[in-house]
């Protein structure tokens, strides 16, 4: 049911019933930033807390949304900047390398369920630049199109473009060099 | 998108704690009221200080004031009770054209006047709608 409800029906339940419209936006949204907010950050537990301050930030500011922008889009920018300020907490860079992130945390790798070909391309995808990284997990794996990716990080379409075909080409490169 | 060498499913490899979304809504719900609680007890914490400035303030004015009345005694005042429209109609009752043109022709006040001559005081007291005539009857 929740998945069924527009985001216009959630902003109206939410200026009657804030609580209940919020529960249903939580119900609608939660898995698809859930998963987002998981391809930049990898681990669980950073997940979980990117996405909780996410949506307190929702919370706090969906009485000011003034719709200029969907409310897809206004989530997705606000959950990919806690998920960077996630990364940027990181000490160090290699902390994006996928065993030594595994190693630092408590949950270890048992979260990650791929074979050893997914963790070879979690890899390469790993060892990106960081917008680079981004712009190619959401044409890829969230398959948003430039015009939506461009609304999210305020960057040009025709950057998005390249900065996409640079990230493929890194990635082939890593993989077929394995 | 990957060279066709490359067989990688789109998966989705990341494994997620069970039970992990039927329970993260009432976990959300519970840090947004403990979020909205610290903000309100933010605020007044922010704002007591002031509140307690403006008590004591107002608690000191009112004390000095109380204070002031029990000390000090009534005291009369020189002057009658007087109505003020009552002295108002005795300035305009006594204060009249003659008047006037005596005060200015006074030796005191002469003195003041010594620049002015005779047409423009009489210029004057014209434009002051004192009438001509008065003002022949009394030079």
């Amino acid at each position: 049911m929740q998945e069924k409800i527009t985001d216009k029906q959630i902003l109206e339940l939410f200026r009657k019933e804030p609580e209940e419209g919020f529960r249903n936006l939580v119900l609608k949204y939660q898995k698809k930033l859930y998963y987002h907010i998981r391809r930049i950050v990898i681990l669980h537990e950073d997940a979980d807390d990117a996405l909780q301050n996410s949506l307190i930030k929702i919370w706090q500011n969906l009485s000011g949304f003034r719709e200029i922008s969907s409310l897809y889009t206004w989530l997705y920018r606000i959950s990919t900047n806690e998920a960077l300020s996630i990364i940027k907490k990181r000490t160090h860079a290699s902390d994006m390398n996928l065993d030594s992130l595994f190693a630092s945390s408590d949950e270890g790798a048992s979260w990650f369920d791929g074979d050893l070909a997914e963790k070879m391309l979690w890899e390469a995808i790993a060892n990106l630049p960081e917008k680079q990284r981004i712009i190619f997990i959401m044409k890829y794996y969230d398959d948003l199109k430039y015009e939506e990716i461009s609304s999210i990080l305020e960057t040009s379409v025709g950057a998005l473009k390249a900065s996409y075909h640079h990230a493929v080409k890194k990635i082939e490169e890593y993989l077929t060099s394995r | 998108m990957m060279n066709k060498n490359i067989n990688i499913e789109k998966n989705n490899p990341f494994r997620v704690p069970e039970n992990y979304f039927d329970e993260f809504p009432g976990k959300v719900a519970r840090r947004v009221s403990d979020t909205d609680g610290k903000k309100r007890a933010r605020l007044y914490s922010l704002a007591k200080p002031h509140l307690m400035l403006a008590a004591a303030m107002i608690g000191f004015v009112i004390i000095s004031y109380t204070g002031l009345k029990l000390i000090l005694p009534d005291r009369e005042t020189d002057f009658p009770d007087i109505n003020l429209t009552e002295y108002a109609e005795l300035l305009l009752y006594e204060i009249d054209d003659f008047f006037i043109i005596n005060e200015l022709t006074t030796v005191e006040n002469y003195r003041f006047a010594e620049s002015l001559d005779d047409e423009e005081i009489i210029e004057y007291l014209e434009n002051e709608d004192i009438e001509y005539l008065t003002i022949i009857e009394n030079l």
